[in-house]
């Protein structure tokens, strides 16, 4: 390949990307309120001395085993509280709740529907799963469908991690934490998907019930500026060169919608971090705090991202990821169970559609 | 399957995590702080494993690279406010052992299963190890060591089988061999079960100007010293020129043909006085001058004797005699078969003397048990052991191909079967060919540096040491590995500082005035 | 020039057989005669001057005259006790001469502070310092040797003797190898002479800071074996040693009251008939008039008892030939016929010695001075103490507790009795 064509695309991209004004954040539905972002709205993150507790929630599922027409996952939702910066061990409770979640298309009335049975690992867990009615999806649901499409039965499955991280979250803001304690979702506390949104209240009615503030950190984020720039990347270069502050957090914008109840911010938690995140507050409890607590929130956040491994990432998050994750060697353990115990199965033809897999996955095998 | 650890068992030290039965992987309690060489118990059920730990490896879930840039991170931007969090999760040590023993009720085996995966394990106490009793004619070495620390658990030999299938202790210098052959003989003295003559070069054992054997309550009726100059009470070391052999010289001196074809004659010419005629330039016929001129040149270098100007015989060590020492070999010789310990101070000697005086004396007891073996008395005999310092000078491959076989390779060769062994002490055990090193049955190592000296010390191992190459090179003076065929698994110990051993057994004895007549 | 005499082991009345007894004397005599032509300064004997600390008084009466002579001529008589004559509380006849002024005890000694001090007496005539430690039964000198303050000594300047009664182990001759010994270390150093006894055998010994260590051996016999050494061909005698600042030098002056002649007849392989003809020839052959004859018959007959080859009828054919004393060594004779326990020795004491030693181990003993070595030294001193014939004028009464002191001595236990 040539590399003049490659010094070409360089040098345009740079002209698209590299313009050095920060610009507004864009939201491409209304109505988020947006803020302006100047130099004094930064605010420094000043360490405080403080009580709250964090605790961090985080889930993961695999497919263990799918066809077009079925998928079975492994769950798991995990969390976390830190006191004074160090992980509180209490055996009694759980930290968290593992199930296989079995989701099936079914045809009723000339559509496709899918359902979900769920199998706790444990009996009678303490953190509760969601209903499994909340599971029932036709195929043409809108907020998980794409491009026209039905929606892809391993997307739907998903929604049985997505529901309980919720539930968990609602546990521990019942059992575990008290007055003034943090929750951290991992991802923004925007509900996406059917039935999402219940959950996602109820865990807002125990927090607010019992001051418990909740919000979430997104690892990732694709907002862009009004002048076509990623946003955090915008923020970041602004601030390295306008603040003397090494940790701030600046609120970008703010809505209140059932499906969406939060402020936004962008926060760099870490001077020796090369990342900014997003970050949202409830925003019924935001408006209440004072500046003081807001800022003893991020300083209770910042304080816990100071792990040698990802400085500016809060190690709750990291935790609970390494404990959430399934592995593909976990995953590929349950499959051979599951295989096993189908191939001596009465019923084994009916699993004959395994074989009917994506050719991706050939193809895959085959360069592998 | 609960994958958290049951903390409130404050024993635990570590659980197994993984390997075979050649490497077992535990990985450590934080703060439990594993050493090489420490014995750990994995309880299942009705029995147990006894474990050792032979390596210890640096585990993280954090992957290398994203370790090597936190400790760039802390050391060029001297960065304080970032830390590990959870760091005792994340960061471990794995500890590889491998299992020694597997004791089921009094039942103690060697082991040929797995323990417990993901079984937690502690570490061993006393009661673990009630199968070390104490034997009928046992000889001390020291205590149980679990890596550094010390239990309570005495280790001790069964003397007969030990003595008599040979003992090697191979170290190198400051690693407290000395200590350790003293400690030994302290609890022989006592004990006065054995025969031990020790050849001592460097004038150690005794205590002629600090504590040694003959501060033991028992030294005045069990314990012989000699010495070129001894000190009150004990043994002047002179050897009657009429003792020494021509079989004496074997091994340790090489003759040309010339000159033992010369021996021969002298010695049929004059008997017992043969080497005082050659030294003296005594002509006889068929013995060329020159051979003559070589041989007391010879005898000048090994032994020290010439004629003087006025014609008399003087030996410069003042060992030799012609007037003195006609019985010193007998006196030795009975002294062992008498269980008592005789030490013989060769320190102003050159290395041939002190070989000879030792060959001239081993013969004597190899001769005497010999008979009484074709006699069947031998039973009635203590077992008679010899210490003897840089065992290459004899043992050692190059000197028994040069010189051929001398007493003391045959003592290692076939000692066993007249109850004569040898406690051979060396810096380079390499240097012993394998055929002697696999009669020699019980090895005392101790810390070696020598990868080579390692290498040789664990081939030759009653039991498999083949994991143990780091526990030796970090053994610390005092600390030694005991393998042996009469043990049950390579014991490590820690050897007592003798003079601390000694206090303990040295009570105060009111003395018997003593009232004179005559 | 000065010089002094130095014997040892006269044993005086150790023999029972007249003639041995008369040589005995006459030996005695013989040497204090040189003596007195050699006009030597003094006289030391190391000990065992007697066989006994109570001997026959005849022996005595002519040892007495002769000693009188002696000092007559002014020569003193240095003595130390050896460990016949030696008496724990100075009851021995060694003590009587010394208090009747004939003979001096050159042992003076106090125990203080654990420590045993010497004091040296002085030769009037020549300045000589002389001191040193008696023998003791079963070798018990050694106790004394063991606390000796050496350096006292050492430091004392002069021409200084130390007498003793004791075996040197670096110094004993080869068939004496099991003999109780003392190391040479427990020796003060830097004498100028050191004069022994107890080995019966002329010995000049030399060791590093040791310069002249002298044993005279018998003047004739102490023991059966010194008979036998004597025949074989070992000298008797004593020393004269001539001296100034330093010893200049040693003479040894033999005596020799009698010539031996030693025979010695290996029967292996041989009927007892066989042997004794053999035997018979052989001696008729040998020329024993006016001598001493020691025979020696070993080995082990093929056929035929010991029993055989009758010691009288030997004994018998040698006196017919003139020989004035007969000693036959049976010992180490055996025959294949008759098991006999084999001993191992080639004389009685030796002989005694190991059957001690072989057989201590098979008796159970609480007390441990009567195990082991020190078991079998008790033995044999008991059974010499036992052996003791009833001496000519003693009464019964009185032999009998003589012997039951001595023995209640050698074992030790004053106390109990």
């Amino acid at each position: 390949m040539s590399l003049e064509i490659i010094d070409e695309i360089i040098l345009s991209l740079a002209e698209k990307i590299g313009n050095n004004k920060v610009g507004k954040p864009y939201f491409k539905t209304p109505p988020y309120q947006i803020f302006q972002i100047t130099k004094n709205d930064f605010k420094s993150i000043n360490k405080v001395d403080s009580k709250r507790k964090i605790a961090f929630i985080d889930g993961g599922n695999r497919e263990i085993l799918g066809a077009p027409d079925f998928s079975i996952q492994i769950n798991r939702i995990y969390f976390n509280t830190f006191q004074n910066n160090e992980k509180m061990i209490d055996t009694s409770y759980p930290v968290k709740v593992e199930f296989f979640s079995v989701t099936y298309a079914k045809a009723q009335n000339e559509d496709i529907f899918y359902h979900t049975r769920l199998y706790p690992l444990t009996q009678n867990p303490k953190i509760k799963l969601p209903d499994e009615n909340d599971l029932n999806f036709n195929s043409a649901d809108r907020t998980m469908s794409f491009g026209g499409q039905i929606a892809d039965i391993s997307r739907v499955a998903t929604m049985s991690r997505v529901l309980t991280e919720w539930n968990c979250a609602k546990f521990v803001a019942e059992k575990i934490l008290e007055l003034n304690d943090i929750i951290v979702m991992d991802g923004n506390l925007r509900t996406w998907y059917t039935n999402e949104n219940k959950y996602a209240n109820n865990l807002f009615e125990v927090a607010k019930a019992k001051s418990i503030i909740i919000t979430g950190l997104s690892k990732t984020s694709r907002l862009m500026t009004t002048n076509s720039q990623s946003l955090l990347g915008s923020i970041e270069r602004y601030a390295r060169s306008n603040l003397s502050h090494q940790e701030w957090y600046i609120p970008i914008a703010q809505i209140s919608r059932d499906d969406h109840n939060a402020i936004i911010f962008i926060v760099k938690l870490n001077r020796n971090s090369n990342h900014a995140f997003r970050f949202e507050i409830m925003h019924d409890q935001y408006v209440k705090l004072k500046e003081n607590e807001i800022n003893e929130i991020f300083s209770q956040i910042s304080k816990n991202s100071r792990d040698l491994t990802f400085p500016g990432y809060p190690y709750g998050l990291i935790d609970a990821d390494h404990y959430a994750r399934i592995s593909e060697e976990e995953a590929k353990g349950y499959k051979v169970m599951f295989l096993s115990q189908i191939a001596k199965n009465s019923k084994a033809d009916s699993f004959a559609s395994i074989h009917a897999i994506d050719a991706h996955d050939i193809l895959n095998e085959l360069v592998a | 399957m609960n994958w958290w650890l049951n903390l409130s068992e404050l024993d635990i030290v570590g659980q197994v995590v993984g390997g075979n039965s050649a490497e077992i992987l535990i990985r450590e309690k934080a703060d439990k702080e594993l050493e090489l060489g420490d014995l750990l118990i994995s309880e299942e059920g009705n029995s147990r494993h006894l474990l050792q730990v032979f390596e210890l490896t640096y585990g993280s879930q954090i992957p290398q690279l994203g370790r090597e840039l936190m400790a760039g991170i802390t050391l060029e931007r001297a960065e304080k406010d970032l830390t590990i969090f959870d760091s005792r999760m994340r960061n471990y040590v794995i500890a590889s052992v491998k299992s020694v023993l597997h004791i089921s009720g009094d039942n103690v085996l060697l082991p040929k299963t797995l323990p417990k995966f993901f079984g937690s394990l502690r570490l061993v106490t006393k009661d673990d190890l009630f199968f070390f009793e104490k034997p009928d004619n046992p000889i001390y070495f020291g205590k149980i060591r679990s890596g550094s620390k010390v239990l309570d658990v005495d280790v001790y030999l069964d003397g007969f089988n030990a003595f008599s299938h040979h003992i090697v202790i191979p170290a190198t210098t400051g690693r407290g061999k000395s200590n350790l052959v003293k400690v030994m003989l302290w609890d022989v003295l006592g004990a006065n079960n054995f025969g031990i003559l020790v050849l001592d070069p460097h004038d150690e054992y005794y205590g002629r100007h600090s504590k040694g054997l003959k501060d033991h309550p028992a030294a005045k009726s069990n314990l012989i010293y000699y010495s070129s100059n001894p000190p009150t009470g004990a043994n002047t070391l002179v050897i009657n020129l009429k003792s020494i052999r021509h079989e004496h010289f074997q091994g340790l001196v090489e003759f040309t043909d010339a000159q033992e074809d010369a021996i021969k004659r002298y010695h049929t010419e004059y008997g017992s006085d043969w080497i005082e005629f050659i030294v003296r330039g005594e002509k006889i016929e068929g013995v060329k001058p020159i051979t003559l001129d070589v041989l007391r040149r010879k005898f000048d270098n090994i032994l020290g004797i010439h004629i003087d100007d006025s014609g008399e015989l003087q030996c410069r060590n003042k060992i030799f005699s012609t007037t003195a020492g006609s019985t010193t070999t007998k006196d030795i010789a009975d002294a062992l078969e008498q269980n008592k310990v005789v030490i013989v101070d060769t320190s102003k000697l050159l290395d041939e003397a002190e070989l000879l005086i030792g060959s001239i004396v081993i013969r004597e007891i190899f001769n005497r048990y010999q008979r009484y073996k074709s006699e069947g008395t031998l039973k009635t005999k203590p077992v008679a052991a010899i210490v003897i310092e840089e065992a290459p000078r004899v043992l050692g491959k190059e000197v028994i191909e040069s010189k051929g076989d001398n007493i003391y390779n045959t003592v290692a060769r076939e000692g066993r079967k007249f109850q004569i062994g040898l406690i051979a002490i060396t810096q380079l055990i390499s240097l012993i060919p394998r055929q002697i090193l696999a009669n020699m049955n019980t090895k005392i190592v101790l810390g070696n540096e020598m990868a080579a000296e390692r290498h040789a010390i664990i081939e030759s191992a009653s039991q498999d040491l083949s994991a143990e190459n780091r526990s030796i090179a970090s053994l610390d003076k005092g600390e030694a590995i005991i393998t042996s065929n009469f043990t049950k698994f390579a014991v490590p110990i820690k050897i007592p500082l003798f003079e601390e051993f000694m206090a303990k057994s040295i009570s105060n004895r009111s003395k018997n005035k003593t009232i004179f007549t005559g | 020039m000065h010089k002094f005499a130095h014997l040892a082991d006269l044993h005086l009345g150790a023999n029972r057989e007249p003639e041995l007894r008369e040589w005995e004397i006459t030996a005695f005599l013989k040497a204090m005669n040189i003596c007195i032509e050699e006009s030597v300064d003094f006289i030391i004997i190391s000990g065992d001057l007697f066989h006994a600390n109570i001997p026959d008084m005849d022996i005595v009466n002519k040892a007495v005259k002769k000693i009188k002579q002696i000092l007559e001529h002014n020569i003193p008589i240095y003595v130390i006790y050896g460990s016949h004559d030696y008496s724990p509380n100075e009851t021995s006849i060694i003590d009587i001469l010394h208090s009747a002024g004939l003979i001096t005890k050159v042992v003076q000694a106090v125990v203080e502070n654990e420590e045993l001090k010497l004091q040296f007496i002085t030769d009037p005539k020549t300045d000589v310092k002389i001191t040193g430690l008696s023998g003791r039964r079963l070798g018990l000198e050694k106790d004394y040797f063991k606390i000796l303050d050496k350096e006292s000594l050492e430091r004392e300047k002069g021409f200084k003797i130390f007498a003793f009664h004791s075996a040197v182990a670096e110094l004993k001759p080869t068939y004496l190898a099991r003999m109780d010994s003392i190391p040479a270390s427990y020796l003060p150093k830097g004498f100028s002479y050191y004069a022994g006894g107890h080995i019966h055998e002329k010995l000049e010994g030399k060791l590093p800071e040791f310069r002249m260590i002298n044993y005279p051996g018998p003047l004739f016999s102490g023991y059966p074996r010194d008979i036998e050494q004597f025949a074989k061909g070992k000298r008797r005698g004593f020393f004269i040693v001539h001296f100034n600042d330093e010893v200049e030098k040693v003479e040894f002056k033999e005596i020799r009251i009698v010539d031996p002649i030693y025979f010695e007849y290996d029967v292996s392989d041989k009927s007892s008939t066989q042997a004794k003809k053999e035997l018979l020839v052989k001696l008729q052959e040998l020329s024993v008039k006016d001598k001493l004859v020691v025979l020696k018959i070993k080995g082990e007959l093929s056929g035929g008892t010991t029993a055989e080859i009758n010691s009288n009828e030997l004994r018998n054919l040698l006196y017919k030939k003139g020989a004035l004393y007969i000693s036959i060594n049976k010992h180490s004779l055996s025959s294949k016929e008759i098991e006999i326990m084999q001993v191992i020795g080639d004389d009685i004491q030796t002989i005694e010695n190991n059957l001690f030693r072989e057989n201590i181990g098979n008796i159970k003993i609480s007390a441990s001075k009567l195990k082991n070595n020190s078991g079998v030294k008790i033995a044999n001193e008991l059974l010499k103490t036992l052996r003791q014939e009833q001496k000519l004028n003693e009464k019964k009464k009185d032999y009998e507790e003589r012997i039951l002191k001595e023995s209640i001595s050698i074992l030790d236990i004053e106390g109990t009795f």
